[in-house]
């Protein structure tokens, strides 16, 4: 019969000690079986993660250097949009991280196989599996360090976690075009069926022992079912219980963070799963004042807001208290996966556009007078303007903002991530809509 | 076809679809190297670093770990002949392999998974949440949010003594429930 393949290169056929060698794995409950259900679980939260990643990406100002591809201008509602969708990518990233890790347990003997490259194909294949593993690994350490604000690494982390998902990404498709016929193969050659046994009845996967005759069948050389089984001290319903729960308490905690209100202390080790307190200025803040370089003597009597446009207006904050308020609950909601509902009270912002001088549709650049961070400024395009909810607050809750909050006057508007929200603001420069 | 497979190891679609994902890491690597990233040693170092730290670090040292319970507990490293289960039981049966006197074994409650179960989940949390727990995010995190990392420790301490108690209270549950049941036989 002819060779299927091309012979290996001239490696030493018996494998050298420790891993490498088949029988160093003894958990009878690898398998392609265990490998493919787990991945099963793991799929949905990473798509969900994905897309709603590359989302908060449309989100953020579109055009900073270095990013592109999005065509489309962020919509101005619903006024939870971002809460939503940011929400959704830190709660399951969190919850994807156990089946992760389990994933990569389950596959580990692959990674000593021998030997270790059997033909060209092969060989780019465990390249790729780098680019997963690795990507995976950076993907989720780094936003995990990042909602935690530690930022321990000297990179610039919106760039680094997005090109980073893309390694990821691409690796994983990859993968899945790889592996489709043996997930397939063992959903049909057991079903759920190993969901049933107890510990008791844990039977281990057949290893392929002749290595052709595997290959023939399978399409690969050699699976990670044990050669040499050890006896089972869990069964694998008890393991994929044990990981199933955790991903859900790591969901709940996150989902609490950004639910809020009564729900939020139940985000034990979450970073926002306390209350701050229960004054009209005691909620959640996304950068104080101190850290913005703001302080009392910059927001004194003094303080205009000046409206640039085809008029120049300054207006003292007592002024702008005389104008028609409105008030409405809106969120803050952060890239790091929290959100803080609160009721604003300012002037609208299609108001000041009016008194810019700007009847029609009008867009604005927002700039704060703070001396320190970064998003300091942010263009807010027509659909934005003209949305009734989008405000210049000038209290919340009743009371006069907080220094923390943004105090004289900060920008509030649906549907925007956090830090959009520009807080101390100085300059709101209108113009008519120019091309994207 | 059949020669590109012999000197390939796969089909077309596999070369076709390797090299879409190198590209994308080609894309990836330009980004990083004009400093779209901010330090591309930096970016280097983390992603193959987490490879490294994971895959030769933290999976030996909880495998290794894992291994002391296992071995109070009277886990034998590998079955002998012929108690030798080798199958999840394939259509033919061609493989099935019962062993000796499996169906007689009296059903023993070990303490090895409620010990090992909150370990391990008290184990990532600290994995996950460090920086916030052990106080190493405090600058960042008190300067943005203007809240202290202080307590962070003491819940996860109360987690993982919540986690300990609740297992060990199933465990005597467990225990009472299979003597009973023994005691009735």
């Amino acid at each position: 019969m002819p060779a299927a393949r091309r012979p290996p290169l001239p490696i030493p056929e018996n494998p050298p000690p420790g891993p490498f060698r088949r029988e160093f794995f003894a958990s009878p409950l690898r398998g392609p079986w265990l490998t493919s259900i787990i991945g099963s679980s793991l799929l949905p939260l990473i798509v969900i993660c994905a897309v709603t990643g590359f989302l908060s990406h449309a989100a953020y100002d579109p055009r900073p250097a270095g990013f592109s591809l999005y065509f489309f201008n962020w919509p101005s509602g619903p006024t939870y949009l971002y809460s939503v969708t940011q929400g959704l990518h830190v709660i399951t990233g969190l919850a994807a991280i156990p089946i992760l890790l389990a994933k990569l347990w389950s596959v580990i003997p692959k990674l000593f196989e021998w030997p270790p490259v059997l033909s060209v194909a092969h060989g780019l294949e465990r390249l790729a599996l780098a680019m997963l593993v690795g990507g995976a690994l950076f993907v989720f350490f780094t936003g995990v360090l990042n909602i935690q604000v530690y930022y321990a690494w000297s990179f610039s982390f919106i760039p680094a976690h997005y090109y980073g998902s893309f390694v990821f990404l691409a690796g994983l498709a990859l993968h899945l075009g790889v592996k489709a016929p043996v997930i397939f193969r063992a959903y049909r050659e057991h079903g759920l069926a190993p969901l049933h046994q107890r510990l008791d009845s844990t039977l281990a996967e057949s290893p392929e022992s002749d290595r052709m005759a595997a290959e023939a069948k399978t399409g690969e050389e050699t699976t990670t079912a044990p050669v040499a089984p050890g006896p089972p001290t869990v069964s694998r319903r008890g393991l994929l219980g044990l990981v199933g729960a955790t991903s859900l308490g790591l969901a709940v905690m996150a989902a609490a963070q950004v639910i809020g209100g009564p729900l939020r202390p139940l985000g034990l080790l979450v970073p926002r799963g306390r209350s701050v307190g229960s004054g009209p200025n005691d909620f959640q803040i996304n950068k104080t004042a101190a850290a913005a370089g703001v302080g009392p003597a910059d927001v004194g009597g003094d303080w205009r807001l000046v409206l640039e446009g085809p008029r120049r207006v300054e207006l003292s904050r007592d002024e702008l208290m005389a104008m028609p308020q409105a008030t409405h609950r809106l969120p803050i909601a952060c890239v790091e996966g929290w959100t803080t509902v609160q009721s604003w009270t300012g002037v609208p912002i299609r108001d000041l556009a009016r008194m810019a001088g700007i009847e029609g549709p009008a867009q604005v650049l927002v700039e704060s007078f703070q001396k320190t961070g970064g998003f300091t400024s942010t263009t807010l395009s027509p659909n934005k303007v003209a949305n009734p909810r989008a405000l210049l607050a000038l209290r919340v809750n009743g009371a006069d903002l907080s220094l923390d909050h943004g105090f004289p006057a900060r920008i509030i508007v649906p549907a925007l991530p956090g830090v959009r929200n520009i807080k101390w603001v100085g300059n709101m420069a209108f113009s008519a809509p120019t091309e994207a | 076809m059949k020669r590109f497979r012999y000197e390939y190891g796969a089909g077309p679609l596999h070369l076709v679809g390797s090299i879409a994902t190198f590209a994308v890491a080609g894309y990836v690597a330009l980004r990083v190297v004009d400093g779209s990233v901010g330090a591309p040693i930096g970016f280097l170092v983390w992603f193959v670093g987490a490879i490294f730290l994971h895959d030769f670090v933290l999976l030996p040292l909880y495998s290794l770990l894992d291994r002391l319970p296992r071995r109070a507990a009277g886990v034998r490293r590998s079955l002998p002949d012929d108690e030798r289960r080798l199958v999840l039981g394939r259509r033919e049966g061609k493989w099935l392999v019962e062993p000796a006197g499996a169906s007689v074994r009296p059903r023993r409650v070990s303490w090895l998974n409620h010990l090992r179960f909150p370990v391990m989940v008290s184990a990532l949390l600290m994995l996950l949440f460090f920086p916030l727990i052990l106080g190493l995010a405090e600058e960042d995190y008190s300067m943005v949010s203007g809240q202290s990392t202080d307590g962070f420790l003491e819940r996860w301490a109360l987690i993982t003594a919540v986690l300990l108690v609740v297992s060990a209270a199933i465990y005597v549950v467990r225990r009472v429930r299979a003597g009973a049941a023994g005691r009735e036989r």
